[in-house]
């Protein structure tokens, strides 16, 4: 059980996130809720695994575990080795929130600087990641407009690239696109993959959508509800770099058709 | 168009308004001391030069009343939101505050502070802080979840949170609290005036005057001046205001 805490300290090649025997409580006695029992997987250093579930089966609180802004009843968490809260307490992690986040007062670029100016970075040092993220995130032009005059696709782009401008070590995702329309989404689908392969960065994705987490990651792990349990790990066997092509292979439903069979059998039980 | 819109309805709604009080007053269906709009409008006529006269002062201070009270709201509201367990307090000191009868309150100040602007400076402040200070602290301590996690994840201090985000996030009701405030302050002052807390000069002194000389037309005057006046005073607020909430407004 504890295998996962051997040479915690110097431990620096064994990246990824290793989360072991999780369980999360909240409330006491009889209003207790179990939101999370049991759950262990790793993502491997670089890796991308999504979490999917039904409604309420604990994967917003999977993510806010890993990044320290919740604390588990039991088990652990570690990242590259080490306690979320101290990743947290040194601005490694990025998270990009159900509905972005972004603060409406201040411009795409300066939401995007917000991180640096946190963590007291001159954004002057930094201002050519600023603008490299800007174009990586392909919002040249719209630096100055503020997040109400940008579409909702536009303004997970910004939440995206503020959670990776002071290079995390995780991003964390929590159903990023998941106001948006079918085409917006596979288009930021494939632009968040090579935003990853570009940035190495370890990522977890929660998402409802099936075909999303069959295009995007390594793994895909599957909850189940009340309390939340690991119902299956699946692996994806599809070739880097993906495409919107391999969408259309018998590979691609195959793997859609064992993340439905698991969803739907934990929903028969 | 939509703007012109807007306008015609209330106008509209007014001038029917006043048609059907003056019809009443001709047709001898409303009390003798109401008076009728025409009545109204020649007593401002005849009295204009008596009237600024007696508003003036009552402005000045409900305008200085109002920035005392802004400043000691804003001062308890940062207070709170660098030391959340204040709050409680605060609210509890601020509601007693805010239900004290002013009426009552005038003589005492008299006693203490003598008669004259500073009473009237001190009610119209008493009576628009309440808003002001619900406003600012339900503001400040009201963020969006995501956005305070978000600033936990970054490890942000309390001085960050607080200047980043929790005053950006205020602003829309801080300034409602401003604006809701305006006419309290005017009332206030009238209401240490008219309870004699600030000698000859004052609106509320006139109206009292007038009130009690049984002068029907000066009496209804005095009124249609001060609603004229805390209509003013929420729009004036508003149009000061309108640059931050167009700044920090979030649409
Ligand atoms: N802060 C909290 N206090 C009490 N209960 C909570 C809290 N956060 C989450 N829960 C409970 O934990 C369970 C899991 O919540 P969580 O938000 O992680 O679900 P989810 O899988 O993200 O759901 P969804 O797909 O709807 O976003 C739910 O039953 C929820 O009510
Ligand atoms: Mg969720």
């Amino acid at each position: 059980m504890m295998t996962a805490d051997r040479h915690d300290t110097h431990d620096t090649h064994e990246g990824g996130i290793h989360v072991k025997d999780v369980c999360m409580r909240f409330g006491k006695g009889a209003d207790a809720v179990i939101a999370l029992d049991e759950v262990s997987f790793d993502v491997a250093d670089g890796g991308f695994a999504a979490l999917i579930g039904p409604s309420g089966c604990g994967k917003s609180t999977m993510l806010r575990l890993i990044a320290d802004l919740l604390q588990p009843t039991k088990g652990s968490v570690t990242v590259g080795g080490r306690a979320p809260s101290e990743l947290r307490s040194q601005r490694r992690i990025g998270f990009v929130f159900q509905d972005h986040a972004l603060l409406p007062w201040r411009s795409v670029v300066d939401n995007i600087r917000l991180p640096l100016q946190l963590s007291r970075q001159r954004s002057s040092d930094n201002r050519a990641g600023v603008s490299d993220l800007i174009k990586l995130v392909g919002l040249e032009g719209f630096e100055a407009a503020r997040p109400a005059e940008l579409s909702g696709g536009m303004r997970q782009r910004v939440a995206i690239a503020r959670a990776l401008v002071l290079a995390p070590e995780v991003l964390l995702l929590d159903e990023p696109f998941g106001a948006l329309d079918e085409i917006t989404r596979q288009r930021l689908n494939l632009e968040l993959l090579r935003i990853w392969s570009e940035t190495g960065t370890t990522a977890v994705l929660v998402t409802h959508s099936l075909s999303e987490a069959a295009l995007l990651a390594d793994e895909v792990i599957v909850l189940s509800a009340r309390p939340g349990r690991i119902q299956a790990c699946i692996k994806v066997p599809l070739q880097r770099p993906r495409t919107l092509e391999q969408m259309k292979t018998a590979e691609f439903h195959t793997v859609e058709n064992a993340l439905r069979e698991a969803l739907f059998g934990e929903a028969l039980q | 168009m939509k703007r012109l819109r807007d306008l015609v309805l209330p106008a509209v709604v007014f001038v029917v308004a006043i048609a059907v009080w003056q019809s009443a007053h001709s047709a001898g269906s409303l009390p003798r001391s109401v008076a009728s709009p025409a009545q109204i409008y020649s007593e401002l006529l005849d009295r204009h030069e008596l009237l600024w006269f007696h508003s003036r002062p009552t402005l000045i201070s409900s305008l200085w009343g109002f920035l005392a009270a802004a400043a000691a709201a804003f001062g308890l509201a940062l207070i709170v939101a660098f030391a959340p367990k204040m709050g409680r307090s605060v609210y509890a000191a601020a509601v007693v505050v805010a239900s004290v009868p002013l009426i009552a309150l005038t003589p005492i100040l008299v006693l203490w502070l003598e008669r004259g602007s500073a009473v009237r400076i001190t009610i119209a402040a008493i009576a628009s802080f309440f808003p002001m200070l619900i406003g600012a602290i339900e503001g400040l301590t009201h963020v969006s979840k995501d956005r305070a996690e978000l600033f936990e994840l970054l490890s942000a201090s309390r001085w960050q949170r607080v200047m980043r985000l929790q005053m950006p996030s205020a602003v829309p009701l801080a300034v409602a609290g401003l604006r809701a405030a305006g006419a309290g302050a005017i009332l206030g002052a009238i209401i240490a005036e008219w309870s004699g807390g600030s000698g000859a000069r004052g609106l509320g002194t006139l109206m009292s005057t007038a009130l009690f000389g049984f002068n029907v037309p000066l009496t209804w005057l005095t009124i249609a001046v001060t609603v004229v006046l805390s209509i003013g005073a929420y729009f004036v607020v508003s149009l000061i205001t309108s640059v931050a909430i167009r700044r920090f407004g979030h649409v």
